[in-house]
């Protein structure tokens, strides 16, 4: 099926762009507060944190309206599906370690660290690949 | 490889973008990053409420009149190891907002002092503000924290 006719595509195109604009703002209002959720995974530095804080909502924000727009979908798609990568190397640490901290995913929104968590961002995962594949795949035949 | 070219292109592009973006928007809070403004992690402490250090000759003799809490924000590992003797666990990196003390009932008229490992440790001082932002007056930091306690050879236990 050609990709322009395939509406699970878009769907979810659409669906995984809205979860980062909204994720992107809602850490953009609070940077200082994302900066912290960083920290309290206990990876990173705290000037990594800061610098991370900063950008990586920005970041987040773009991809969604690049995703949504379908203005640069392999680029978007693949950065998300890294983000999404680290996000779940991320909960799954802090699930080995047995701790519980905010997971600081929408920032104001609080949401501690679960299974039930890396559940969604597995399946966010599979749905972003899906756009990346689907459109290189799409892009291929095309020439 | 055509298309992988145009990933990584697409990609760099954007990351520069969210970068120009990031910095520019924050570029007050950058600049009070590198003038260090921050006393602790993110945190801007409020002038009024610097939370205030106690000797741990001083907390020795609050802790044997049984007038002091000690609160250890040490993580759940760390305090199973070792703790002061009484003292209760709240982990620091289960706290982001004074919000999350208000289901933990704490004794108004103890002296809360809280603790970490010691040295340059800082998870005490974070957690003496976030007491005193949930409403705790009585609240202080122990000097040289567990550390200090431990080399004062004064009563602990491990859980």
């Amino acid at each position: 099926m050609k990709i322009e006719k395939n509406y699970f595509y878009h769907l979810i195109r659409i669906l995984i762009g809205a979860i980062f604009i909204f994720s992107g703002i809602t850490k953009i209002i609070n940077p200082l507060k994302f900066a912290q959720d960083i920290l309290n995974y206990q990876i990173v530095s705290e000037s990594i944190s800061f610098w991370i804080a900063l950008i990586l909502p920005w970041l987040e924000l773009i991809c969604g309206i690049f995703l949504i727009t379908g203005i640069v979908i392999r680029g978007s798609s693949f950065l998300i599906s890294c983000m999404l990568f680290i996000f779940i190397f991320l909960i799954f640490s802090v699930l080995i370690r047995g701790e519980q901290i905010d997971c600081g995913c929408f920032g104001f929104i609080r949401q501690k660290v679960s299974w039930g968590l890396l559940m969604q961002d597995l399946i966010l995962f599979s749905l972003s690949l899906t756009i990346l594949i689907s459109y290189i795949k799409n892009s291929d035949r095309k020439k | 490889m055509r298309n992988f070219s145009r990933i990584i292109k697409e990609s760099v592009l954007i990351i520069i973008i969210a970068s120009i973006i990031g910095v520019f928007i924050n570029i007050q809070l950058i600049k009070k990053y590198i003038n260090h403004d921050f006393n602790s992690e993110f945190i801007f402490f409020d002038e009024n409420l610097p939370p205030q250090e106690i000797t741990i000759y001083e907390a020795e003799e609050l802790f044997q009149k049984g007038n002091a809490l000690f609160i250890d924000a040490r993580s759940k590992e760390e305090f199973k190891k070792g703790h002061i003797l009484g003292a209760i666990n709240i982990p620091l990196n289960s706290i982001t907002s004074s919000e999350d003390l208000k289901n933990i009932k704490l004794p108004e008229d103890k002296l809360l002092i809280t603790y970490c490992e010691g040295g340059d440790c800082k998870l005490s001082f974070y957690l003496a503000y976030y007491l005193q932002k949930a409403g705790y007056v009585k609240v202080k930091v122990l000097a040289g924290g567990w550390l200090k306690w431990l080399e004062n050879g004064l009563p602990w236990n491990k859980d």
